[in-house]
């Protein structure tokens, strides 16, 4: 493994690390910290700080030693958490985010002199935070003045501390280079590799950076090198004896692993500088699994957490892909066999069943909580207090709600949208808010939960509503309805995910960043997903998001349109039916119209829109599908319905390149190929059509 | 496309010759490592030269499948690499 692999996992875990740090430090401040809660954080810290030692980020690990000085005078119970304490270690933790985003991509450092200073106000004793004649760290065994309601010992021992009272030593990093002529005389450094392990090192770093390719290789010359991490208790000599043999002629260097720290500030409390790799021997080497050699010891040994192996997520889309195959490849068999009257045997049903199952457990792999975007929110809504003075509280419900991986990804952008929206837009300032008798605090309310196979995400806020009237105005001045059009309040909330609607009178650094709701909805329906709004005036609104669970695969309708193939997302369908004559009413020269339950619903052919040649084109000899969007409800015409069933989504961007009104393709059980429709951006492309017409 | 066998004792011997053979290779490369008993740094080192070399034009290289004693010299020696499959 690389320098830089291992560095990608420091800042993996790095990002957890934050994730852990912030989520516990809301604990701490909605209620009083447990004992627990504050040694979490502490240890969040202290991997990040022994990490950044590690690979040399200087500022990163300055600040976070300043930090964790802090948290540990709050572990050890002689700093109280208050209010103000805590507030300064969410500024903090803001700050941490900064150096370890800085750190990953080179960038500057960020601005933390403010910060520090009053870090180090808490740390010296002269905060309000802290007791007037603050112990120094010498007295850490001395009751604290203001008692902590824990046990101080229970907390102390649960702290995972090496044995002896004295300073602990660091882990070895052996960096070993054998000499060119390692191989003469039979002479093979991988047993002293072995030795190294055996004695509870591990590689954290293979150098092959002077390995040449293999026309200039020299075989019998030894052109790579190890870095191994030993455990701290062998002894120097040990290790030295390992190598007696080729001492003279090898690169050897054996140093602890803090040696390197540019400044070695005094440990407040006995815990080692960590180790880049665990000093436990090394489990079982698993052929195709990646071995992450080098993982930050995060010390948390009082959560006990199902084991984990982290798997490369090339690996696990390959895996995904290849189930997707063989769920094609099952239909395909199914359906073979079925033609030859052998379709309901108990195999074939047994079989269907494990590939489903296969599957939803490849699937559920690459599931993960949306907690990991969740909480970006928080800093956000802080950022926005400081911007725009107002006062939000935030509450969060069902961020263990699990999604796929792609897609929580992709949430991201239109979330920190939807909030910033919130508040910016929707709460008021405190002294409007307390002047018609609301709390001066908006609250903010971000929900996550699975509904009827997808996920449902929504924000609210109890802010001032929409404006209807005013949308409206707006929307009549910018041209986007005509003055006279004759609108449901829905359809006006809608307004403002129209391209080139801002509400805002003039337009902020917060919302209006250039990036409008239209592009939100843009992005979100990309994502197969649908945004919405519903709002009361004066007492707030709600965005909802709706998303698939996972983008790979997708529940459809398989439909016929001359001789093609088509799907469409279930997601999208309302009903089918098959009108009788008279029902549809012409609208146009080649538009209908059909009446159904009292709303007349524009039918869109899709082989006109696709342009199928031998599509039909009677109404009352095709099928019609009811389909919802997010511009109504619209007819798709086809041919007839063959079958409904999950598809596997292939992507045709990937594939071949992106063609509006289809939003990818899949591969049915008798090898052909069948595009998906893209609902949306048929019916949006049809009204388009109708507009301009009309308008011509 | 070449598919190779690497020997039950890769050596430094063994290194030699199998040098030959992967320079000779032509396209993506497939190593059946499931007869080794033992391999050097040598036959590692020479593995992840020829991955290296595969990989800058364009191919993959492939041990699989990999026997106990292989996988184990492989992860000691930090090139748990040359195991993982390319894409």
């Amino acid at each position: 493994m690389q320098l830089d692999e291992i560095q990608a996992i420091f800042f993996q875990e790095c990002e957890e690390g934050l994730a852990t740090v912030e989520a516990n430090l809301a604990e701490a401040r909605d209620a009083a910290p447990d004992p627990e809660t504050i040694n979490t954080i502490f240890r969040a810290v202290h991997s990040i700080k022994g990490g950044a030692g590690a690979f040399g980020f200087d500022a990163l690990q300055s600040f976070s030693h300043h930090l964790e000085t802090v948290l540990d005078l709050l572990r050890t119970g002689e700093r109280a958490p208050t209010p103000e304490l805590i507030g300064l270690l969410f500024a903090a933790f803001d700050v941490l985010s900064d150096h370890v985003a800085a750190a990953q991509s080179g960038g500057p450092a960020p601005a933390d002199a403010a910060v520090l200073e009053r870090l180090e106000a808490v740390a010296h004793g002269s905060a309000d935070a802290a007791p007037a004649d603050a112990a120094t760290a010498e007295d850490a065994g001395e009751p604290a003045e203001e008692p902590m309601d824990f046990d101080l010992d229970a907390l102390l021992a649960s702290i995972d501390l090496p044995g002896a009272p004295a300073a602990p030593q660091a882990d070895w990093r052996v960096t070993f280079r054998p000499g060119r002529g390692a191989f003469d005389n039979g002479g093979d450094p991988l047993p002293l590799l072995r030795e190294m392990e055996a004695m509870g090192g591990r590689v954290v770093a293979l150098d092959q950076t002077q390995l040449p390719l293999l026309d200039a290789l020299a075989v019998d010359e030894c052109w790579i090198g190890w870095t191994f991490m030993l455990p701290a208790a062998v002894s120097r000599d040990d290790i030295e004896a390992i190598f007696d043999f080729v001492a003279d002629s090898c690169t050897l260097v054996i140093a602890r692993a803090d040696e390197a720290e540019p400044e070695p500030v005094p440990e407040p409390v006995a815990v080692a500088t960590v180790p880049v790799a665990p000093v436990a021997p090394p489990p079982p080497p698993v052929a195709a699994a990646p071995v992450p050699v080098a993982v930050p010891a995060t010390e948390d040994r009082n959560a006990a957490p199902s084991p984990t192996i982290r798997v490369e997520l090339d690996k696990l889309d390959r895996l995904v892909n290849l189930v997707g195959e063989l769920v094609i490849t099952q239909a395909m068999l199914a359906q073979r066999l079925s033609l030859h009257g052998v379709g309901t045997i108990d195999e074939l049903s047994d079989l269907d069943h494990l590939t489903r199952e296969l599957q939803d457990s490849a699937m559920s792999i690459r599931a993960q909580p949306v907690k990991s975007v969740f909480n970006r929110v928080p800093r956000i809504i802080r950022e926005l207090e400081a911007g725009t003075g107002k006062r939000v509280r935030l509450e969060v419900e069902g961020e263990m709600t699990e999604v796929d991986k792609t897609v929580v990804e992709r949430i991201g952008e239109p979330l920190t949208h939807m909030i910033r929206n919130a508040v910016d837009h929707g709460l008021e300032m405190p002294d409007e808010r307390v002047a018609i008798g609301k709390p001066a605090e908006g609250v903010v309310r971000l929900a996550a939960e699975h509904r009827s196979g997808r996920i449902v995400i929504s924000v609210a806020d109890d802010g001032k509503g929409i404006d209807l009237p005013r949308v409206r105005a707006k929307a009549v001045e910018r041209g986007i309805i005509a003055p006279d059009a004759n609108l449901s309040d829905e359809e006006i909330e809608n307004l403002i995910f129209a391209p080139g609607f801002s509400t805002a009178a003039t337009v902020s650094n917060i919302s209006g960043r250039g990036v409008g709701m239209d592009v939100v909805r843009r992005n979100v329906q990309a994502l197969g997903g649908r945004i919405g709004i519903t709002s009361r005036f004066g007492k707030g609104s709600t965005f909802t998001l709706t998303l698939p669970l996972t983008l790979a695969i997708l529940d459809g309708m398989v439909v016929s349109v001359g001789g093609q193939t088509y799907v469409i997302p279930l997601a999208h369908i309302v009903e089918s039916l098959r009108p009788q004559s008279g029902e549809v009413r012409g609208f146009g020269p080649d538009a209908g119209v059909l009446d159904v339950r009292g709303a007349y619903l524009p039918i869109l052919s899709v082989g006109r829109l696709l342009g199928v040649a031998e599509a039909c084109v009677e109404p009352t000899e095709s099928v019609l599908v009811v389909v919802e969007t997010d511009a109504g409800q619209a007819i798709l015409m086809v041919d007839g319905i063959q079958d409904q069933r999950q598809v596997v989504v292939k992507s045709l961007e990937a594939n071949y390149a992106p063609v509006p009104g289809l939003a990818g393709a899949t591969v049915l059980g008798d090898g052909r190929v069948a595009l998906i429709l893209d609902v949306e951006t048929l019916v949006q492309r049809h009204r388009g059509d109708s507009y301009r017409a009309l308008a011509a | 496309m070449t598919a190779i066998v690497l020997p039950a004792v890769v050596d430094l011997a063994a290194a030699v010759a199998l040098a030959e053979t992967l320079r000779a290779a032509t396209g993506a490369i497939t190593i059946n490592g499931g007869l080794v008993e033992r391999i050097g740094a040598a036959g590692i080192q020479l593995l992840l030269s020829a991955r290296a070399t595969a990989a800058a034009g364009g191919h993959a290289l492939t041990i699989a499948p990999a026997s106990a004693p292989l996988a184990a010299a492989v992860a000691t020696a930090g090139a748990s690499v040359l195991l993982a499959s390319d894409r």
